[in-house]
């Protein structure tokens, strides 16, 4: 296994001084743990058997060894539960930290380096595997300390005090190593087959209870029913295996440990019978086999734990060894020029995926006027979302320059960037807030006017005062009570609440009515005036695939297959351009076309 | 029988849970219903009680040995040793075997209860009416299967031999060391009834602490979730500050809290061990004396640490595993919670082979939430064979319609008629058996094309399957994929584009060739080019069906029989496409894209740019009245607008021509296409596949 442990023991060094007081505690209370079988023999050999005062007892002295050992007792209870609080500080906050540091990775993660881990996977990431690791670092200082510390001074004590009995352990636990190693490795790759199950399943799960109205409108509940339990038994069959390897570890360990018990009895014997020992010191000697041989154990029950723990860790490392991509701040420029000759500009921008040859843009030089409004139409493919990526730096152009406000975009940094630019992303998020918080999400300075006008523009008024408590209405996940173009709306009203430079519709009235539409950009134009009267113009950039839509604008950008085929206003388009000639009498044929007007 | 006894127990629950339950009953029941899982396997379980008794026995049993081997050395009585020991490894031997089938058992028990329970519980989560589904978190629903069921795995696979056997060896130890010294067992009761104690008292503590674990731990992961989902939002709109702060706040609330109930939890062991030290002290004390006074022999008190030992080892251990079994047994309410939610109606009757297939809504009301009506008295028959469209604003209840008629949720007031007979009377199964629906948000499953494109009938052949890609326009880019039809589609179809994942689904509702036909908003992501073509596919699917289409384009709605206007839940208008054009009212206020009352305010754009005079053969004639009054709208609208809206008045004339040019090109084209695919006998032989397939 080849992993780099550095990292991620960075994030356990700011506790270094709680751990190693939890350490410290915890090797005390072992300590006491062991020695306590020590007073023992001795209350044994010489309070009871008199051993050294010729065979008298001492009841004094059993009772003073009493008291020690009573106090002794109570001080490794208080260290156990010291080093228990030490423990579950350094590894709350350690997992804590550890699931800040890949929140904030993923945050800053370019689009790329999502679409790798894609969002299921990095959601999993930041829920269990976070977990999983805090939990193994808190076996960790907890379990491994114990069980070593037992294995040590135990060894140690016995060593101590006999050397014939620390020869029967030395026998003892090379066989014991040996049996877990076997099993460690046996079960290994099977907890890896294991997790992968767990995945499949959840897959299925969640593809069901999201397509749920596909599953019921098709009657097809058996067949999931059927599909989900081969997966179903398919992890049960899984995780019995691993149970099974694991059942042989206690029996095993079970009969080399009173081999290891009876053998001590027997060489103690015959100790005894050549008097060099006390029965005393056979019953220490036996109490310490036993802790020895129970930490070895729980040795081997943590490597268990270990082994999911370190394949979580390897998923949490791959997240945190990302670099940056785009995202790497260029210098913050001098905010806003309204004097600038375009708002945006593109000089034979030429764009392909990272990983594949085909270029998805392909010398693409366009521009638009502080104020203007540009709609860019095209198929389904022809690069018009790339083109809003690009904009926006989620993708770095492979050559060729943009420039907002006549400044490249790279020498904005990433924020300010898109502080000036607002997009309405195709897919609407919304989130478990209520409706004002959705739409207040994306600023920092807003007023409730504000709120209202950016809701009224994007036409969401009316829908938000019908929910039963208004603005401060919850959305809830399953967003029972917004349709796609509810949401739609409320994504549109946000991105106006920021007041932008420039605001871009990705194709983000898909699901708006044509009436509904038309007063969203009546209202967007008007809005538009205010700010030119303002001083600060807002650009318009929509992405639509209905001509329809693409008419609000003032000039129409037409892509085909990442080529820039034409731009002008419709009517020149439609002299000029082929293929919008096209695009509209396709859509004038099902749309338009029977609307008779003048 | 076992299996009877199960179901009758659980109806009973249901009843039981109707009501608002009290807190304090949950845990009892819990376990309850979590034993009952345990019915069908009782000759297992059986076994196992017996082998840990066994075992447990040979546990207690081991020491005896032992204490007798230390007192022949005490006593020097050497050569006694050997045959001690000996008798002492050969039950350790049968111990270890019994651990070893205890193990296994333990494990297969485990994984067949928990298989069931999953299985049960994933069979629920599909029965749950949309009503439950849409509003409740799905991350919370999947942590049902994810955390709650590992939870309960784990403890049963570990805890229950635990357990049990702790049970067994505290009875068993306790009469083992009475027949040894009543003196010294007394003693010992002590350090249990102070264990006990202890235990309840961090108990209490430590299940409040969990409890607010919990909760915080889920807001964290639905937070997680919600904001990793919506990456691209967050980084568009530059929010990764804010997000990371909120996130920030709620995880470091989690750790605050998490330290609390973890050190709590973990004090339980060093709490344990202190007693259990204790009593190891107490022990050696008292037994000190008792041998001093002769009462019993120094084997004894050897014997006696041992069993202290085994004493209180299972109660320590069971102590450590309360927290565990707390998780588990709060995971299980919350899994019996969803199990108890009422699942969609079964039963009913079978839709008659001779149905002729007219619906009637009569006198329908529906409300989502309490009070906020989304369809009011709404009154509609659809006659067999018609396409009928809802139109209307976003919101105005058109899907709710579709819902209601699916019996995704059920209406609140009037009746849903089929052929005269409310719906409710039909079983679920064979009322949706006749409705084919293609949604708006398309759904896939990660498993191979051709299982998404056969999802209606998975014994349809590949010649089918074929044909169905066919109609839908989708053959040329499944051709493209790795393994054509048998290509996995891995994350549920992600990698495909928006508008290749709608061809699939309509492949999808080809196949199942429905006698009625639900159409959502379905093309509304595929460009209008795809669009243009999917309609040929899409009115060969329709001819002969009964359809409503849902859908805000015009291309979708034009050729449908009947309109339907909605607004608030009312239809406003009805009729043809021409009637209702000619008659002025929301449905062309609708397209024209003005609102009513408000033409001036109406977008330039439109006004001018739309075809003035655009002549579609046959027709152009019906809109001379609205042509008029369009155009003078279009031309007060322009005197009031910026100049550069005038502008786009030259070229008019010109470009008006050109789309008329091109419409006829197009009209032809399409006319031919339509003509060869009779030819080629495409369209017969998928009428073969839908009749095939609709039986």
């Amino acid at each position: 296994m080849v992993f780099r442990e550095d990292v991620m023991i960075r994030y356990l060094y700011p506790y270094r001084y709680q751990a190693s007081l939890a350490v410290f505690l915890m090797i005390a209370e072992v300590l006491v743990d062991l020695y306590q079988p020590r007073m023992m023999a001795s209350i044994v050999d010489e309070g009871i058997l008199g051993a050294g005062r010729g065979g008298v007892p001492d009841p004094e002295f059993v009772l003073r060894t009493g008291l020690a050992m009573a106090l002794v007792v109570l001080l490794g209870g208080g260290c156990g539960i010291a080093g228990g609080i030490c423990v579950n500080f350094c590894a709350q906050h350690f997992g804590n930290d550890v699931r800040k540091a890949c929140f904030r990775r993923i945050l800053s993660f370019s689009m790329e380096q999502v679409d790798f881990f894609h969002t299921g996977g990095l959601i999993t990431r930041m829920t269990s595997d976070t977990a999983q690791v805090q939990t193994m670092v808190s076996t960790a200082l907890r379990g491994v300390v114990r069980s070593l510390t037992f294995l040590c001074v135990g060894t140690a004590a016995l060593l101590t005090l006999d050397i014939h009995f620390s020869l029967v352990t030395m026998l003892a636990i090379p066989v014991i190593l040996l049996e877990v190693s076997v099993i460690v490795w046996k079960s290994n790759p099977l907890f890896r087959l294991w997790q992968q199950k767990i995945d499949g399943l959840n897959q299925i799960m969640q593809e069901d209870i999201r397509g749920a109205r596909v599953i019921k409108g098709y009657h097809q509940e058996k067949r999931e029913n059927l599909r989900f339990g081969v997966a179903n038994e398919d992890l049960a069959d899984t995780q019995l295996r691993v149970l099974m390897i694991i059942s042989c570890m206690l029996p095993l360990a079970n009969i080399v440990m009173n081999a290891a018990i009876a053998a001590v009895i027997y060489v103690g014997a015959l100790d005894a019978a050549s008097g060099r020992i006390m029965p005393g010191t056979i019953m220490a000697a036996l109490t310490y086999i036993v802790q020895i041989l129970n930490g070895l154990l729980m040795f081997a029950m943590i490597l268990q734990l270990f082994a999911r723990g370190l394949t979580s860790k390897r998923r949490l490392q791959e997240i945190l060894d990302q670099g940056n991509d785009v995202d790497g701040d260029g210098c913050a420029l001098p905010a806003g020029r309204n004097n600038a000759a375009y708002a945006v500009e593109l000089r034979h921008v030429f764009f392909h995926y990272p990983g594949q040859q085909e270029d998805v843009l392909s010398d693409i030089s366009l521009s638009v006027r502080p104020g203007e409004m540009l709609a860019v139409v095209g198929a389904t493919g022809a690069g018009k979302s790339t083109l809003i990526r690009l904009l926006l730096r989620f993708y770095p152009a492979t050559s060729g320059s943009i420039r907002v406000f006549d400044t490249d975009i790279r020498d904005y940094s990433v924020h300010e960037l898109r502080r000036k630019i607002t997009v309405v992303l195709q897919r609407t998020d919304l989130f478990s807030l209520t409706i004002r918080d959705n739409i207040v999400w994306g600023c920092d300075d807003f007023s409730e006017r504000s709120v209202r006008e950016a809701a009224r523009i994007a036409q969401a008024e009316a829908f938000i005062l019908r929910q039963p408590e208004g603005y401060d209405t919850m959305v809830s996940e399953g967003g029972m009570s917004l349709s796609g173009g509810q949401r739609q709306r409320l994504a549109i009203a946000r991105a106006i609440v920021r007041r932008p430079d420039i605001l871009v519709f990705d194709d983000s009235t898909s699901a708006l009515d044509m009436r509904t539409e038309a007063a969203l950009f009546r209202d967007l134009d008007g809005y538009a005036q205010r700010r030119q009267a303002e001083g600060h113009p807002l650009t318009r950039i929509v992405v639509a695939q209905r001509i329809a839509t693409a008419r609000h604008a003032e000039r129409i950008a037409v892509l085909d297959h990442g080529r820039l085929i034409g731009c002008g206003t419709h009517e020149e388009l439609l002299t000029d351009c082929p293929l919008y000639q096209e695009i509209c009498a396709s859509q004038s044929q099902t749309e338009e076309a029977v609307i008779p007007h003048g | 029988m076992a299996e009877k006894k199960e179901t009758s127990g659980l109806l009973r629950h249901w009843h039981r849970y109707d009501g608002p339950a009290e807190k304090a009953v949950h845990r009892k029941e819990t376990c309850r219903r979590l034993l009952a899982y345990f019915r069908t396997e009782r000759w297992r379980l059986l076994l196992l009680v017996l082998i840990v008794t066994v075992s447990t026995g040979i546990g207690i049993a081991a020491p005896v040995f032992m204490s007798r081997a230390i007192d022949a050395v005490t006593d020097s009585r050497y050569s006694d040793v050997p045959p001690i020991l000996f008798w002492m490894m050969t039950v350790c031997a049968a111990y270890a075997a019994m651990l070893f089938v205890q193990g296994r058992l333990s494990a297969v028990l485990s994984q067949r209860i928990i298989l069931r329970l999953r299985k049960d519980l994933f069979e629920k989560i599909n029965s749950l009416p949309l009503s439950y589904l849409d509003r409740h978190s799905h991350g919370d629903l999947m942590s049902r299967m994810t955390n709650d069921a590992d939870n309960i795995t784990t403890v049963i696979s570990t805890s229950m031999g635990t357990m049990l056997s702790g049970v067994l060896s505290i009875c068993g130890t306790t009469v083992v060391m009475l027949s040894f010294s009543v003196p010294l067992t007394m003693l010992i009761g002590v350090t249990v009834a102070a264990t006990l104690a202890t235990t309840k008292a961090v108990a209490g503590k430590l299940g409040q602490y969990f409890q607010e674990r919990q909760e915080l731990l889920g807001r964290l992961n639905g937070m997680t979730e919600e904001r990793i989902t919506a990456v691209r939002t967050v980084k568009a709109y530059a929010r990764e500050e804010r997000t990371f702060q909120e996130f920030e706040q709620t995880a470091d609330n989690l750790t605050g809290i998490g330290i609390r109930a973890e050190s709590v939890g973990s004090a339980m062991g060093p709490l344990m061990n202190t007693i259990s030290n204790g009593a190891f002290v107490m022990v050696s004390v008292f037994g000190a004396y008792l041998v001093l006074k002769g009462w019993i022999t120094v084997g004894v008190i050897s014997a006696f640490i041992i069993y202290t030992k085994q004493f209180t080892r299972p109660i320590h251990e069971m102590a450590q595993l309360y927290g565990q079994i707390e998780a588990a047994l709060a995971g299980a309410e919350r899994i019996f919670h969803v199990l108890d939610e009422v699942g969609e109606a079964q039963g009913g009757q079978e839709v008659p082979s001779d149905f002729c297939g007219v619906i009637e809504f009569r006198h329908v009301s529906f409300s989502y939430v309490p009070g906020k009506r989304v369809i009011d008295d709404f009154n509609l028959i659809i006659r067999p064979g018609r396409k009928v469209a809802l139109v209307g604003a976003t919101g105005s209840g058109k899907t709710t319609i579709v819902n209601l008629l699916m019996r995704f949720y059920e209406v609140d007031e009037g009746q849903i008629l089929l052929d005269g007979r409310d719906i409710r009377t039909y079983s679920l199964g064979s009322l949706r058996r006749l409705v084919g629906i293609v949604l708006q948000d398309t759904v896939l499953f990660s498993e191979s094309v051709r299982y998404n494109l056969a999802y209606a009938d998975e014994n349809a052949s590949l010649d089918a399957v074929q044909r169905a890609a066919g109609l839908a326009n989708a053959a040329s880019f499944i051709s493209y994929l790795p393994q054509q039809y048998e290509t996995v589609l891995s994350g549920a179809g992600q990698n495909l584009s928006e508008g290749e994942r709608q061809l699939l689904a309509i492949g999808r509702a080809c196949l199942a060739a429905p006698r009625i036909l639900i159409l959502d908003e379905a093309t509304s992501h595929v460009d209008t080019r795809t669009e243009a073509s999917i309609q040929d596919a899409m009115l060969r699917l329709m001819r002969g069906r009964t359809c409503l289409i849902v859908a805000h384009r015009l291309s979708t709605i034009r050729d449908a029989d009947e309109i339907i206007v909605m607004d608030q839940g009312h239809i406003v208008e009805q009729g043809s496409h021409e009637e209702l054009l000619e008659r002025e009212g929301a449905y062309y206020a609708l397209w024209s894209g003005a609102l009513p009352g408000s033409i001036e305010k109406t977008p330039p754009k439109r006004g001018s740019s739309k075809p003035d005079a655009y002549d579609r053969p046959g027709k152009s004639g019906d809109y001379d009245g609205t042509q008029e009054s369009g155009c003078q709208r279009a031309h007060a609208l322009m005197q009031d607008d910026a100049e550069s809206d005038v502008q786009t008045e030259s070229g008019h004339g010109h470009a008006e021509q050109k789309i008329g040019e091109l419409y006829e090109k197009r009209n032809g084209a399409v006319r031919q296409r339509d003509i060869t695919s009779y030819r080629t006998g495409q369209d017969e032989s998928a009428h073969e596949v839908w009749n095939r397939n609709g039986k």
